[in-house]
């Protein structure tokens, strides 16, 4: 910058003009007083920034007003979208979902799997036969949990409309929120018994691994 | 009173409440509208949506950013919707070519209005720059604004900027030595 003969960059000249009240940088300033050529091209920008910020033509008030009456009125015979928010158990879903299928992979007998398969800690190294179970898997798990945030789904899972159950106002978890399995066992243990059964029956009767084939 | 107990009492289904709402904020969101569009009816018309929309979806909003940036994520939300089709048409929408056209015997007679020169340049680019171009120089907003709004990163949304004052310099030099 402070070379006799090195003209600032373009992208130096608008991030200076850019930064406006911000602290500019000392160096392109010192550099600006006492450079003709990048002082042009500076104001040049500048001109160029203020054009743009030029007032558009305004419309007049009268037409203002008159949208704002056909606002109005629109307002008044449109019903407001429900808020979509989740019951606890549908909240829980997804979560206790990638719980059981992790634990499922990690934790199950291995009489349970079939044939040509191993557990992870089975394999010292990444092993071909098992990973894509473990890819598909999870993206089956994950392909739950967005299920599970869509208002027709949680409908057929829960049997109600989301309208319908207005609990508290959370925001559903995301997956990697609840990576803490302490965490997740504590939370899940906190639950209405009812919620918990309901949950583990509706997981017993989906078949993660196979929807998620093609 | 302010947004936050004006939205406060439109989310109970307060239409009063809610017409102040859009009495505050209609000019700016039309004229922001009317920056990145540059089509006058068209930007009255997106306005209008806007506040429709914003209405139907008011208890979507849990008021964790401000109304407005909330409102103007739905109004240039709508004016990308608008310009792409307005593109897929083959319309005057934007183009993401990288080429300077070169001007026409037409343009270089209307170049003789810079400001019509700018509005004319800036039709050419891309949605995304026209809005960032827009809520920086117009709105005055932060890049963080602009980001959320836009719904990418600071940075992107910075390099936008950058990326259209760029283009739009050059092709004003390269009408001012066509003159």
């Amino acid at each position: 910058m402070n070379e006799p003969h090195r003209h600032l960059t373009d992208e130096e000249i608008l991030r200076w003009v850019d930064e406006g009240d911000e602290p500019r940088d000392v160096r392109v300033s010192e550099h600006l007083e006492r450079c003709e050529a990048c002082r042009a091209r500076t104001s040049g920008i500048d001109a160029l920034v203020s054009a743009l910020a030029a007032e558009p033509s305004p419309i007049p008030d009268a037409e203002m007003a008159a949208q704002r009456e056909r606002i109005l009125a629109a307002v008044m015979s449109r019903p407001r979208a429900p808020v979509r928010r989740l019951s606890r158990r549908s909240i829980w879903l997804p979560a206790i979902a990638a719980a059981a299928i992790a634990a499922l992979l990690l934790w199950a007998p291995r009489g349970t799997r079939s044939p040509g398969t191993a557990t992870i800690a089975d394999t010292p190294a990444a092993d071909s036969a098992t990973l894509p179970v473990i890819v598909d898997a999870t993206r089956a798990a994950e392909e739950v949990a967005e299920a599970a945030a869509e208002p027709a789904v949680v409908e057929e899972l829960v049997g109600s409309s989301p309208t319908d159950i207005m609990l508290p106002d959370v925001a559903a978890p995301a997956l990697d929120e609840w990576s803490d399995s302490e965490e997740l066992e504590r939370e899940f243990a906190e639950l209405p018994s009812e919620d918990r059964e309901a949950i583990l029956t509706e997981l017993a009767s989906v078949d993660f691994i196979n929807d998620s084939q093609e | 009173m302010d947004d936050r107990e004006l939205v406060r009492q439109a989310q109970t289904g307060d239409s009063e409440a809610y017409d102040r709402l859009v009495d505050l904020h209609q000019p700016r969101v039309y004229a922001t509208l009317a920056k990145i569009t540059h089509d006058r009816d068209l930007a009255l018309d997106l306005t209008q949506e806007a506040f429709i929309r914003a209405w139907e979806e008011l208890d979507g909003f849990e008021r964790r950013s401000a109304f407005s940036t909330w409102l103007y994520r739905i109004a240039v939300r709508l004016a990308y919707d608008a310009l792409r089709r307005e593109r897929l048409r083959g319309g005057s929408g934007s183009t993401d070519g990288l080429s300077d056209p070169a001007p026409t015997p037409d343009e270089r007679a209307a170049a003789e209005d810079d400001a019509e020169v700018l509005r004319r340049r800036i039709r050419q680019l891309p949605e995304m720059q026209r809005a960032v171009v827009t809520l920086r120089t117009w709105n005055g907003l932060s890049y963080r604004e602009i980001a959320e709004i836009l719904g990418t990163t600071e940075g992107s949304a910075r390099v936008s900027f950058h990326h259209a004052l760029t283009r739009l310099r050059a092709w004003y030099e390269s009408e001012a030595n066509a003159r």
